[in-house]
């Protein structure tokens, strides 16, 4: 039991750091990158190959777009 | 002619006579249950993908049972030989004996119609990889890139079952590594599960992976109680979020970049976990990079593909003497404990986002941290459109879905890490 709270412990901390490592790093590439390209967004899957779940999501997210 | 001979016609009838009693009722229970799951599959209550093939695997895997043991057969063991399938045998090549081992393995592959499939994709971990290929395509980290620190938190307060099902399962009697394994169904993503379990308890991976992928199908449907009951409010429930705007302007090839570079410093930091990551962030790149050839074949053929015969191997190794085994008992506990602290820990979460947004933030999004993408994202969506249907959480959702499958492959890799 003891050996496995500390575990637990130290998988926390570990998991917490790298987690943040990852946010940090998707915050950084986020503005330079965006300071670099000129690409449109983009995120082409046509109806056909969606998924319903896809297309259920593509859904909703359509309906908040055509609230903006 | 007597009544042996009638019933060695009929050796489903001789082996369920020859079963003991608790034996015989576990397996019309589980017929039933397999019935049960194939309904409900088909209703649309649970996934229909996984839960049609899984029942019928079920219920047709306690049907099929008659006397015959191939290992016993050709190894020639005292007495009767015992009851078995033509299915699979899930501890084909357990021997300690390496080459007995290998031997058994062949005779087997010979003889069982799905042993290959079992011994060549599911008990390596392949089909985990597979199915997080096909989901990597589907994910749009956009989500997750628009808003990385909240998504990050609500996945982390998520994880709150796994990390605390892990001592107690030891005081269920699991040494610390089945333990680990065991909760990592708190992560609820059942690639991961099955990824974990298969290296860090082999001989419990076949109940822990049935176990978490039965419980997943049933968490989805409670999780709307578990929001409800934990945000009784339906104002709160209905907290209408801005519309996002951050998402758009996320281009393909950020994504793309963000993928390669996280999947490089994960696979680095945690490679015991890396067959699990490369997959899920290759599935991504190919998503990104506009390759519509592999798009459509990750997110079609291979994809489903992989999700028919996961769910079909994990209903046939619901046999009556698996899920009997004293061993598994307590996991039925663990699973459900696991599941509903990584429910209260994803609201916890979004009620802290909500206190310290200005109340801005709608809390329910916190069950999306939870992470099986995207069922949790769409079960918020749901719940807070049905107490205000103007108000639109997915996007919001969907980043702290996609942050809930990372934190997971995180502490999958972090417990292999150490437990290995």
């Amino acid at each position: 039991m003891n050996e496995a709270i500390s575990l637990t412990f130290v998988t926390t901390i570990i998991t917490v750091i790298i987690s943040f490592f990852i946010a940090f790093i998707v915050k950084i590439m986020t503005v330079i990158l965006h300071k670099f390209t000129k690409e449109n967004p983009v995120t082409t899957i046509t109806g056909n190959n969606m998924s319903s779940d896809e297309s259920e999501i593509a859904a909703v997210i359509a309906i908040a777009k055509s609230k903006q | 002619m007597n009544f042996e001979t009638f019933f060695s016609a009929f050796q489903g009838i001789q082996a369920m006579l020859a079963s003991p009693p608790h034996m015989v009722w576990a397996r019309i229970g589980l017929i039933l249950l397999g019935f049960l799951l194939v309904y409900l599959g088909r209703k649309g209550v649970l996934d229909p993908l996984l839960m049609i093939p899984m029942g019928l695997g079920m219920s047709v895997i306690n049907a099929s049972v008659m006397i015959f043991d191939p290992l016993k057969m050709r190894t020639g063991a005292n007495g009767e030989p015992g009851l078995g399938t033509l299915f699979v045998e899930a501890q084909a090549g357990a021997s300690e004996n390496l080459v007995q081992n290998a031997a058994d393995m062949i005779y087997i592959l010979g003889i069982d119609w799905l042993q290959p499939i079992y011994t060549f994709t599911f008990s390596n971990g392949l089909i985990a990889c597979l199915v997080f290929l096909g989901i990597g395509a589907l994910l749009d980290v956009g989500f997750l890139m628009a808003r990385p620190f909240m998504s990050i938190t609500i996945a982390l307060f998520a994880e709150i079952g796994t990390l605390i099902t892990f001592p107690i399962a030891t005081l269920f009697g699991y040494n610390i590594k089945q333990a680990a394994a065991i909760s990592t169904i708190g992560g609820a993503d059942g690639p991961m599960v099955l990824f974990t379990s298969l290296q860090l308890a082999p001989e419990l991976f076949v109940p822990i992976a049935i176990i978490a992928y039965l419980y997943l199908a049933f968490a989805y449907g409670g999780y709307p109680y578990l929001i409800r009951f934990m945000i009784p409010s339906k104002k709160i429930r209905g907290t209408p979020m801005k519309p996002d705007t951050s998402t758009n302007k996320i281009s393909s090839g950020q994504k793309m970049a963000f993928a390669i570079v996280a999947c490089v410093v994960l696979c680095f930091l945690l490679p015991v976990a890396s067959p699990l990551l490369f997959s899920l962030f290759l599935g991504i790149v190919i998503r990104e990079s506009g390759i519509k050839p592999f798009q459509d074949l990750v997110t079609g053929p291979l994809l489903y593909c992989s999700t028919l015969f996961l769910g079909l191997m994990l209903g046939v190794l619901c046999e009556a003497t698996t899920i009997l085994d004293p061993k598994v008992l307590p996991l039925l506990i663990l699973g459900v404990l696991a599941l509903l602290l990584s429910g209260i820990g994803g609201i916890t979460g979004g009620y802290l986002f909500w206190l310290f947004s200005g109340k801005k933030i709608n809390p329910v999004i916190g069950i999306a941290g939870v992470s099986c993408i995207p069922t949790t994202a769409k079960v918020a969506q749901k719940v807070v459109q049905k107490d205000n249907p103007q108000a639109i959480v997915m996007q919001f959702a969907l980043g702290a879905n996609v942050m809930g499958v990372i934190t997971s492959a995180i502490i999958a890799g972090v417990f292999c890490s150490l437990l290995k």
